[in-house]
């Protein structure tokens, strides 16, 4: 369990592993996400409600936010399109990751912020693989 | 004359002789004379050469005036040729059988006779004279012709009586017609007064005939249009040609006891020597109105039924779409978190479980896998039947996605150890929504290795014609049967058993590729034969 907070304002920190943000309010969904990033060598911050989740994304500053779209309080939407109000989460990448998909999806998703999606069911292999693939163009475009 | 007598000859022999022979030529001449026919002798070259009582009484000549004249001297004008002829022809020994000709009497007149006319032949056979009999015909010829122009007439008269009856019938057939006609008939003159009213027009308005005789026709107008129909009615008579009354518009008519009633007219004009007069039928539309009506009221109703229920279809629908929706999230959110674990305890697996753990492991999510593979199929299928579902058609390089599946598809294979071959690949451009058209290519490859025994052989070709593709995923499988080849796009119907004695999968992949090749407009089908193999196929229109 890593829940280390840090101050460096967005970016991968030299050296230390990545930070992500996930926030789902089913436990099982959180610890099934939380296992397969770590196993992936991330660090892992979780929120069980949209609320939650703007607190802590604020407080430690990830460098990649996994929402669920279906939460009480504030749903993964409206996290995602306050979060990217804030100039420090301007370039963040926001990934939502839901069972429900629709026709209509990709465009939310898009209006609402996201930087892209994934449907649930996805095997722990394929969803690190597209982590790893969106930390590293987020790196280049930082560098 | 006495002859020398002989020897053996007395005078009193003689002389008795021509006693008998002078009572035989005196008892002739007393028949010739007394007989009612004409009987005239001639000569060859037609002179006559005897006459008798009756020839004069026929012909008005004495004997003494006529005998030695030739006998054309009594032949009407025109008849002298005949008389030739009959000559001749008696000359040659011919007889004339009762002959009509025309003579001419001593005072002028015509007469008609029948002639008899016979050579009068002598001992040796030659001829020496004509006979002629003529019978006086003029009085019967005029009683024929007397009786032929009665009988004529009394035909005409007949006929004309016949004719007049016929025509008085026919009057009173047309009257009948025309009084009990089911419509009204009405005949209105110049002045718009009534001048001809059958009985069905009686009845529709309650006057009787001589109630309408004579009185305007503006009594059967309600009040309103009264003011109105002469002008109407000059018109009409100027203008003059049959046709409806008042076209469009609703007319009413008025009873003896002032109802009203809907009405139907036609008119057409007739011109009399008083100027021109107009007939109109009236027909009583109270029940067809009433009809129409009611069908209205119901045609209505039906509508607005058809309304209601097409809001309410339209709302299950969209009840049924949303259902859809949440149920899809319900279902995955769980089963997300099954495959998840289940893989990551795969990958954790070695040295912490045995065999049989892996084992348990490897069914959880295989059969997880499978759950998975069954949500999604039935919420393809009923978003495609439900109609939600939208194909994204783009310009999709064929080579290309067919390639694609092809990779997705060999791991499995593989672990079947079935051979996959891509084939040629056709360089064509299809308008297909590429997702979809993985998900078609991939439900038919995994189906065909799943139904191929090891070292089988599933192979692909692509082939154009016209603007459609064809492309086919061929098998060496177990094959099937021509009566299930029919059933087998059908929802949830599952062929046999596959070469590891199980039945897998859902039995909806096929319904779902054949909705999904038919939204693009292209056909599927399969071929195949027991033990053989089968190839599936379906079309795509290319760009």
């Amino acid at each position: 369990m890593n829940n280390t907070a840090s101050t460096d304002p967005g970016g991968i920190r030299g050296g230390l592993h990545p930070i992500i943000l996930i926030a789902d309010d089913t436990q099982s969904s959180r610890e099934l996400l939380r296992s397969i990033l770590e196993a992936g060598g991330y660090g892992v911050i979780e929120a069980e409600d949209g609320e939650q989740a703007i607190e802590m994304a604020f407080a430690s500053d990830p460098d990649l936010i996994i929402l669920d779209l279906h939460m009480p309080k504030l749903d993964g939407r409206d996290v995602a399109a306050q979060l990217r109000r804030a100039v420090k989460f301007q370039k963040t990448p926001i990934i939502a990751l839901t069972a429900a998909v629709s026709e209509s999806m990709p465009e939310q998703i898009a209006q609402a912020g996201f930087t892209d999606y994934l449907a649930k069911p996805i095997g722990p292999a394929r969803l690190r693989e597209f982590i790893a693939r969106l930390l590293k163009s987020t790196q280049a475009v930082m560098s | 004359m006495a002859k020398k007598a002989g020897p053996s000859q007395t005078s009193d022999t003689v002389q008795a002789e021509v006693a008998a022979r002078r009572q035989a030529e005196r008892w002739l001449a007393a028949i010739v004379e007394s007989s009612d026919d004409a009987i005239i002798g001639k000569s060859l070259d037609g002179f006559i050469t005897s006459w008798n009582a009756a020839a004069t009484r026929i012909f008005g000549y004495e004997a003494e005036e006529i005998i030695g004249k030739p006998i054309s001297f009594l032949a009407w004008p025109g008849e002298e040729a005949r008389i030739d002829s009959f000559l001749e022809l008696l000359r040659q020994g011919q007889r004339i059988n009762h002959f009509e000709v025309a003579r001419k009497h001593k005072n002028g007149k015509k007469i008609i006779v029948s002639l008899s006319l016979s050579p009068i032949v002598d001992a040796d056979g030659g001829i020496i004279g004509i006979a002629k009999i003529a019978r006086d015909i003029t009085e019967r010829k005029a009683s024929e012709a007397t009786l032929t122009a009665n009988q004529a007439q009394l035909q005409t008269l007949t006929e004309s009586e016949a004719q007049a009856r016929a025509e008085a019938l026919a009057e009173r057939k047309f009257r009948d017609l025309i009084e009990n006609a089911p419509d009204a008939i009405l005949q209105v003159d110049a002045a718009g007064l009534i001048v001809i009213a059958n009985r069905t027009a009686e009845k529709m308005f309650g006057y009787s005939r001589e109630e309408l005789m004579s009185n305007s026709v503006d009594i059967l107008i309600p009040e309103a249009g009264r003011a109105r129909h002469p002008e109407h009615r000059k018109a009409f008579a100027s203008a003059g040609k049959t046709r409806p009354m008042g076209q469009g518009l609703d007319l009413f008519a008025r009873r003896k006891d002032g109802t009203q009633f809907p009405v139907e007219i036609s008119l057409s004009p007739v011109k009399s020597e008083h100027g021109v007069y107009v007939t109109a039928v009236v027909r009583d539309i109270t029940e067809r109105k009433e009809t129409e009506m009611r069908v209205r009221t119901l045609q209505e109703s039906y509508m607005a039924e058809l309304e209601t229920r097409q809001k309410e279809a339209e709302r299950l629908n969209q009840l049924k779409s949303e259902f859809m929706a949440s149920i899809s999230h319900e279902l995955r959110t769980p089963l997300h978190t099954i495959i998840g674990f289940a893989e990551l305890l795969e990958e954790d697996a070695d040295g912490i479980l045995n065999e049989k753990q892996k084992r348990f492991l490897h069914h959880i999510h295989k059969d997880s896998d499978h759950l998975l593979g069954l949500i999604n199929d039935v919420l393809d299928l009923s978003r495609i039947e439900a109609g939600g579902l939208n194909l994204r058609t783009e310009p999709v390089s064929l080579q290309t996605v067919v390639s694609e599946a092809v990779n997705a598809i060999r791991p499995y294979a593989v672990s079947r150890s079935v051979t996959v071959d891509e084939g040629d690949g056709l360089p064509v451009t299809v308008m297909a929504d590429p997702m979809r058209l993985r998900q078609i290519l991939n439900n038919l490859l995994s189906n065909a290795v799943k139904f191929t025994a090891a070292e089988g052989q599933v192979s692909l070709d692509a082939a154009q014609d016209g603007g459609f593709v064809t492309v086919s995923v061929s098998d060496t499988g177990v094959g099937i049967a021509p009566l299930e080849c029919s059933r087998i796009f059908e929802k949830f119907y599952q062929v046999g058993v596959t070469p590891i004695g199980v039945r897998e999968g859902t039995g909806l992949g096929l319904a779902i590729c054949r909705q999904l090749v038919e939204m693009h407009g292209g056909k599927i089908g399969v071929e195949s034969e027991i033990g053989k193999g089968s190839r599936f196929y379906f079309t795509l229109p290319t760009l």
